[in-house]
């Protein structure tokens, strides 16, 4: 099982991925643009200064040339500013920048009279310079004159370097801008998933029967798939307590006749074999029917009813026993299971309470968790009788226990109500009640209360 | 006393008619839910064996009819189902007590003795009327308590009359009571099972009330309307 499997951390790192890749190109795309600007400028600049040096230039008579006025930019009369121009004559510098001093320029290629050539050189300095030329003919000279004017390329560089930090700032703030409506859509987009799960935990712990339907469409059939599933299991509980059933009353029927048999041959073993024969079947019968119950989802039983089905029966069995019942119950008490277990439980034990009580039984319903909690359900069922010793407790909720032959009963109603409580993980406990005899507790998962009741 | 037995199976109705019988019950018995839907309803019955599990109509279904045709007699079911929804279910259907299989046979008359003590309103297990005694549990008549040696019939016949002591059952009631459904009714046998009764009993306790029927009653009456009229008077 792969627990770190997360739908919404890949959605996430799917969509970081493609804004990263998008920022990368939009990185590379702008920073090219960029630069490419910053050069056409650098050559603008370059190529105005060629200009301004071709409109300050004089041949004399002698073929000397000059400039007849120094250029405005002090750049170029700073000794290896990096800023240089020369004129040349063929190989021959004839004029240069006071920058270069005595140096000159790597002169590029000679290009044809009025051309213009863009190159890169080194210059005295060591540093790399770019470079335009244009050769023209000037009127006075024998010869074209090659105008040549440099630029540190690291200018270039600087400002394109300013810029790029400018844009990676924008560029981040734009993808943590992105990351975050990422994280808040997948939060948004996968709710109903998170909804669905809070749901399905209800279901489990016995507070709703089935999902709500009323959701997107990408999710409903989820939900009804689950809703079927749920139909599903309830139908093949109900099935099984079916069969139980009806196996049950397959085996008895014959059952009954032997154990007439035996009691017309007044044959004790044969009698013997059938009691433990009915013993048997109707343990397993009951856990049969209880494993099939257990962890049915969604299950819930109100406490009241059940209470009051069966004491309606008990009071009409026992009726010459004139016992009185003291209710005292919690509103709204529910029990997160089957009623049929419920009803099995309670019934085995206020039937064994109503057949050892001297005159009163209490029942007592708590419900120990805060309202709308999952908490605890307690019935403690106590009567005023002889009560068991320690060892006899002990011994009681064991199954197939008989503890005394002479009152009529199967003898297993404290196991019975000690297994069912066990399956679903509450459990019965016994002790002396406030008024002498035994008093049975069972310690059961309570269901929430329901939204109809008060 | 007549009881009415719905059950399926030849064995079981078989033994637990037998049994009824020798306890004393005039004992109708009904292999089918129609069949015991259709006699529960009609004849008069002081108590009912209910199987649930019966074919062609189940047993709670037998039970809400004769409830809803308002009959009142106490019954005893007997069922294979033993989860307390099941009991629930029969006690709603109109139950007074159950019995889950395999049981004894003399729990069955045990109970069904308690039923129709309680059913005729009698709290404690003995019924009185003067020096006659029935031990409802043991099912024995005692005369100054002294164990009365009975009949079948004869007990069937004094036991009705105990539940109905100090009342006036007719001879038709009396007739319906202790006859089974096969059995040709007749008056004038009855009336031979009275005169042997009042042997055993003492004469003045079953007073013959002119034209109407028979009374148990617990004071020996000094009126002079008690002689009855030898071949008895045609009453309906």
């Amino acid at each position: 099982m792969r627990a770190a499997a997360s739908l919404r951390l890949r959605l996430l790192l799917g969509a970081a991925l493609w804004i990263g890749i998008a920022l990368l190109v939009a990185w590379f795309a702008v920073g090219a643009l960029l630069r490419g600007t910053l050069e056409r400028a650098f050559d603008a600049r370059l190529e105005a200064v060629v200009l301004s040096l071709l409109a300050g230039v004089e041949v004399a008579a002698d073929g000397a040339i000059a400039l007849d006025r120094p250029l405005a930019d002090p750049a170029f009369a700073r000794a290896l500013s990096g800023w240089y121009w020369q004129v040349a004559d063929g190989a021959t510098v004839r004029l240069r920048s006071r920058s270069l001093w005595t140096d000159a320029l790597a002169v590029p290629p000679v290009a044809a009279t009025g051309g213009q050539v863009q190159s890169e050189a080194v210059g005295p300095d060591g540093r790399r310079l770019r470079v335009l030329s244009r050769t023209v003919t000037v009127p006075g000279s024998a010869q074209p004159l090659t105008f040549v004017v440099a630029g540190p390329q690291d200018a270039i560089d600087a400002e394109a370097a300013g810029i790029g930090r400018t844009m990676a700032i924008a560029l981040a703030v734009l993808g943590a801008g992105l990351a975050a409506a990422v994280i808040l859509q997948t939060t948004i987009g996968l709710a109903p998933f998170r909804r669905l799960g809070r749901q399905l935990a209800e279901v489990r712990r016995g507070r709703r029967e089935r999902l709500d339907d009323r959701t997107f469409a990408e999710v409903a059939p989820l939900v009804r798939e689950v809703n079927a599933l749920l139909r599903h299991d309830q139908e093949v509980v109900a099935r099984a307590r079916t069969h139980a059933s009806n196996l049950a009353h397959a085996l008895k029927t014959p059952l009954s006749v032997l154990a007439l048999e035996a009691e017309r041959t007044g044959s004790a073993e044969a009698a013997a074999a059938v009691a433990q024969m009915d013993r048997m079947i109707r343990h397993h019968l009951r856990r049969a029917r209880a494993a099939a119950s257990h962890g049915v989802l969604g299950a819930r039983a109100e406490l009241a009813p059940v209470l009051d089905d069966l004491l309606a029966v008990l009071e009409r069995i026992h009726v010459d026993r004139h016992v009185r019942v003291a209710v005292e119950a919690d509103a709204g008490a529910a029990f997160a299971g089957e009623r049929q277990d419920l009803e099995e439980m309670l019934g085995n034990l206020l039937d064994n309470a109503f057949k050892w009580a001297a005159g009163r039984i209490a029942v007592e319903v708590r419900l120990d968790g805060p309202a709308g909690e999952t908490g605890g359900l307690r019935i403690a069922i106590g009567d005023d009788g002889p009560g068991l010793s320690g060892d006899d407790m002990a011994r009681a909720t064991r199954p197939g226990t008989r503890l005394d032959e002479a009152v009529p009963g199967d003898g297993f109603g404290l196991a019975i109500a000690a297994d069912l409580a066990g399956l679903y993980g509450g459990r019965l406990s016994l002790d002396r009640a406030p008024a002498g005899g035994l008093r049975a507790t069972l310690d059961l998962p309570a269901a929430a209360p329901s939204p109809f009741s008060n | 006393m007549r009881v009415l037995l719905a059950e399926d199976d030849a064995r079981l109705a078989t033994a637990l008619a037998d049994t009824l019988r020798q306890a004393g019950y005039a004992v109708d018995h009904a292999a089918d839910g129609e069949e015991a839907a259709a006699i529960g309803e009609t004849e008069p019955y002081d108590a009912a064996v209910l199987d649930l599990g019966l074919p062609r109509r189940d047993g709670i279904a037998v039970l809400t009819g004769w409830r809803r045709a308002g009959r009142t007699m106490p019954v005893l079911i007997l069922t294979a189902r033993d989860a307390w929804a099941d009991k629930v279910e029969g006690f709603r259907a109109g139950a007074d007590d159950y019995l889950t299989k395999p049981f004894r046979l003399e729990e069955v008359v045990l109970r069904l003795r308690a039923l129709i003590r309680r059913a005729n309103g009698h709290a404690d297990t003995v019924v009185r009327s003067g020096p006659l005694a029935l031990d409802t549990l043991l099912g024995v008549f005692t005369l100054e308590g002294v164990a009365l040696s009975l009949t079948a019939f004869e007990w069937r016949i004094l036991a009705y009359l105990m539940h109905r002591k100090e009342r006036t059952v007719s001879r038709a009631e009396l007739s319906e009571h202790v006859y089974e459904d096969h059995v040709e009714r007749d008056y004038n046998s009855l009336e031979v099972m009275i005169g042997r009764l009042r042997r055993k009993v003492g004469r003045d306790r079953i007073v013959t009330v002119r034209g109407q029927g028979y009374r148990l009653t617990a004071e020996a009456e000094t009126a002079g309307d008690r002689e009855e009229p030898g071949a008895g008077g045609g009453i309906a």
